[in-house]
């Protein structure tokens, strides 16, 4: 693989699991060729690699879906500069969905 | 409109700050890395967020005196979510804790109603759901029971033995078939699910029910409250305590956190991961139902205004209802529909008759179809349960308890109208 990979896991919860065959957990290798990866691209990474339907129930304008929680490492995206966030190897990645049904 | 400085409302909301720069250090420690942003801008760590939402809680709990020195038994009305969790870890925590810090005397037991009949789930998936909330509630260590949703009176068992049965499935079923949008199915299953929680907290003898609605869910349930029609009961649907129900007092003791704080909280606390249970809202269109589109409204606009679930919590708290001397038939809210003389309610009445062109509760004389119980049963409702009651094919679906009440209330009034003559009238 190149210039190597970045293993990080992506969990889902709150519902947001539905969207991805009811797995709570993904862990990913993701390919360092095209330089590094933020959570926007993680984002799209996902709405294109990971979804087969159904992605406005999860993505709205590159980021997810207001009333999805995004914690990196247990710590709120907010706080790590949202979308700008850079994947490091390791990360916890959870998406946790707070609306009614998922 | 509610604003203090005496600007006429001329404030706009204000959107969102710059985000906080990293390595931002907990604004109340100063110490430990900040882990969370709540409202705006506070920045928090984990350990001064479990405090500060444990003394919240009990600041709640503690400001409504409604525990004192005896013990009293509550039903938290559990259905698998991180609010729910958070709720339980709150509570147990407060019933744990030393008299010094504000123990709450409460005896907890949990509730799980089961509506996967509801959804087509099957007996398997419908049991492994329930094996799955006895195993993240097992820690807590109080008992837990459970309960089908259903439209006749059930019984609470332990949740271990639960079991259901098919037959009064078909019928709740066929209840929910029966109407046809979901913006009133979904206004039904809220009424149905508030039934049966008022008569298993009864039946466990349990005075309180605690529910885990945040004050997201309560702004969305006051504007979408606001479009169904249920102005006289929304006080008493979104504010911390319900006493509609005569021996059950309904809580909401954490209408004051945000949905983004309980969920925070759930897992900082190290609560287990929540269950999710599916519901009529699952992977449904945004414009499925009103209170669908209502929420997604208001999370939008919370993304990029930050204060506009506070804002609109804080109005809904100044809403209050008229108490009336008898109550609606199916919720028990006031009723709002007596009177009818100039009223907005007259007018939309006969709009409707001009549209459909024909009294849509007229009995077609003595026979005794469901049209003759329709009529009996809408005069003794608020305005949004006639809302549900019109949408409803078969009204003999309802509860029996709904029909019992109506018959009740109907029988009451046509005495009180034969012996009117001879009761001192108020005006004199």
């Amino acid at each position: 693989m190149g210039s190597g990979s970045l293993k990080i896991s992506v969990h889902f919860g709150g519902g947001a699991e539905i969207l991805f065959d009811n797995l709570k957990q993904h862990d990913l290798e993701l390919p360092l060729d095209n330089g590094t990866w933020n959570l926007k691209r993680l984002i799209a990474w996902i709405r294109d690699n990971k979804m087969k339907s159904k992605q406005e129930l999860f993505v709205k304008d590159d980021s997810v879906r207001p009333g999805i929680l995004v914690l990196v490492n247990d710590t709120d995206w907010d706080l790590l500069g949202q979308t700008d966030y850079e994947l490091c190897d390791g990360d916890q990645v959870h998406f946790i969905s707070t609306l009614h049904g998922g | 409109m509610c604003s203090t400085g005496g600007d006429d409302g001329e404030t706009l909301l204000n959107p969102k700050p710059p985000l906080p720069e990293k390595g931002t250090l907990c604004r109340k420690c100063k110490t430990s890395k900040a882990q969370v942003i709540l409202q705006i801008k506070d920045a928090y760590c984990k350990e001064c967020l479990i405090a500060l939402c444990n003394h919240k809680f009990r600041a709640i709990l503690g400001k409504s005196r409604i525990f004192g020195n005896e013990q009293k038994s509550v039903l938290v009305a559990f259905s698998g979510s991180a609010s729910s969790l958070a709720l339980l870890k709150l509570l147990s925590d407060a019933v744990a804790a030393g008299p010094s810090h504000r123990r709450i005397m409460a005896c907890p037991k949990i509730i799980y109603i089961d509506e996967g009949a509801l959804l087509g789930m099957s007996a398997e998936e419908r049991l492994t759901k329930c094996k799955e909330i006895l195993e993240v509630t097992a820690g807590f260590g109080f008992p837990a029971y459970a309960v089908p949703l259903n439209v006749q009176e059930s019984s609470p068992v332990d949740i271990r033995n639960y079991e259901f049965h098919g037959n009064t499935d078909d019928k709740l079923i066929s209840l929910f078939e029966s109407v046809s949008d979901t913006t009133s199915k979904l206004d039904l299953l809220n009424r149905l699910r508030c039934n049966v929680l008022s008569s298993c907290a009864q039946q466990l003898k349990s005075p309180l029910v605690m529910l885990a609605d945040n004050s997201t869910s309560v702004a969305v349930k006051i504007l979408s409250g606001v479009s169904l029609g249920k102005g006289a009961s929304i006080s008493l649907e979104t504010g911390f305590s319900d006493s509609r129900h005569s021996d059950v007092t309904f809580l909401r003791p954490l209408r004051d956190f945000t949905s983004k704080e309980a969920t925070i909280f759930s897992i900082f606390s190290g609560c287990p991961k929540p269950v999710f249970v599916p519901s009529l809202l699952t992977l449904s269109k945004m414009d499925s139902s009103i209170q669908r589109l209502t929420e997604a409204f208001i999370v939008n606009l919370q993304n990029e205004f930050p204060s506009t679930v506070s804002t609109i919590y804080r109005t809904g708290e100044k809403f209050c209802s008229t108490p009336s001397n008898q109550p609606c038939a199916f919720c028990l809210g006031p009723l709002d529909t007596m009177h009818k003389s100039c009223s907005a309610l007259e007018a939309t009445d006969f709009s409707r008759e001009l549209s459909t062109g024909k009294k849509p509760e007229s009995s077609c004389g003595s026979c005794d179809c469901k049209n003759k119980l329709r009529s009996t049963l809408v005069q003794t409702l608020c305005y949004s349960c006639r809302l549900i009651a019109r949408s409803v094919d078969n009204p003999e679906l309802l509860p029996s308890t709904v029909l019992e009440n109506a018959r009740e209330a109907q029988s009451f009034s046509k005495m009180k109208s034969q012996i009117a003559e001879f009761l001192i009238s108020e005006g004199e």
